[in-house]
């Protein structure tokens, strides 16, 4: 038996600045680099050809590239 | 409408404690499509369609126990849904298109709370995931629809 849950949720839509800051904090988090240093190296092709699940956080954050771009 | 990427996040991406079962974590890109509305039964101007999704849910200890994942448009050379599993998480088992309704179903599974009961959830997850289930316009990276939704409108 599932304990009962009690939270409730809401919709957040973010505007440019938010949305820039809410990658930043998921690049930290997942890669432990800043958002505008994985846009460089995204950028510069470094994950190129590789397996993204084989490097640590790189799908977390590919995944919420829309945030900014 | 325009045809860009957007993408949401649960909790900003800091994931959602579901009890016992660990926190669970869920990312989907898609964009939104003009349409006519005599293109559909439902009389829609517009459709939204999934580029890409992670579902993952971690334990307790933080160690993962399963992901889900379909990230077509990235760099990797696998791009077609597939499914992670311990303790071989680099290992990639294809699967058919999930959705956020399997998702949360497993996260149940593995003992996630719920508001009223288990089988009350599974039946409103049923109701919320049929809509998707009937208008999607693929469900194996084999239908004829699978490269038409991954490649229209593609920057």
């Amino acid at each position: 038996m599932n304990r009962k849950a009690a939270c409730e949720s809401e919709i957040v839509e973010l505007n440019e600045q938010e949305a820039a800051a809410a990658f930043d904090d998921i690049a930290r988090r997942e890669m432990g680099i800043s958002g505008p240093d994985f846009l460089c190296r995204w950028d510069a092709g470094e994950w190129t050809g590789r397996r993204m699940d084989d490097v640590q956080g790189l799908v977390a954050t590919w995944m919420a590239l829309p945030l900014v771009r | 409408m325009t045809n860009r990427p957007y993408t949401w996040v649960v909790n900003a991406g800091q994931g959602m404690r579901v009890g016992d079962a660990g926190t669970f974590f869920a990312t989907m890109q898609f964009r939104v499509i003009d349409t006519h509305p005599a293109s559909n039964d439902a009389s829609q101007s517009f459709r939204v369609s999934t580029l890409g999704y992670l579902y993952n849910l971690e334990g307790t200890d933080g160690t993962a126990a399963w992901r889900i994942h379909w990230h077509r448009d990235s760099v990797s050379p696998v791009t077609e849904p597939h499914l992670h599993f311990p303790p071989n998480l680099k290992l990639h088992y294809a699967c058919e298109r999930m959705t956020f309704e399997i998702a949360i179903r497993w996260c149940i599974e593995a003992g996630a709370p719920v508001r009223h009961s288990a089988d009350v959830a599974l039946q409103e997850l049923a109701v919320t995931e049929a809509p998707h289930l009937l208008h999607r316009s693929w469900t194996s990276p084999l239908d004829p629809g699978y490269l038409e939704a991954t490649q229209a409108g593609r920057p």
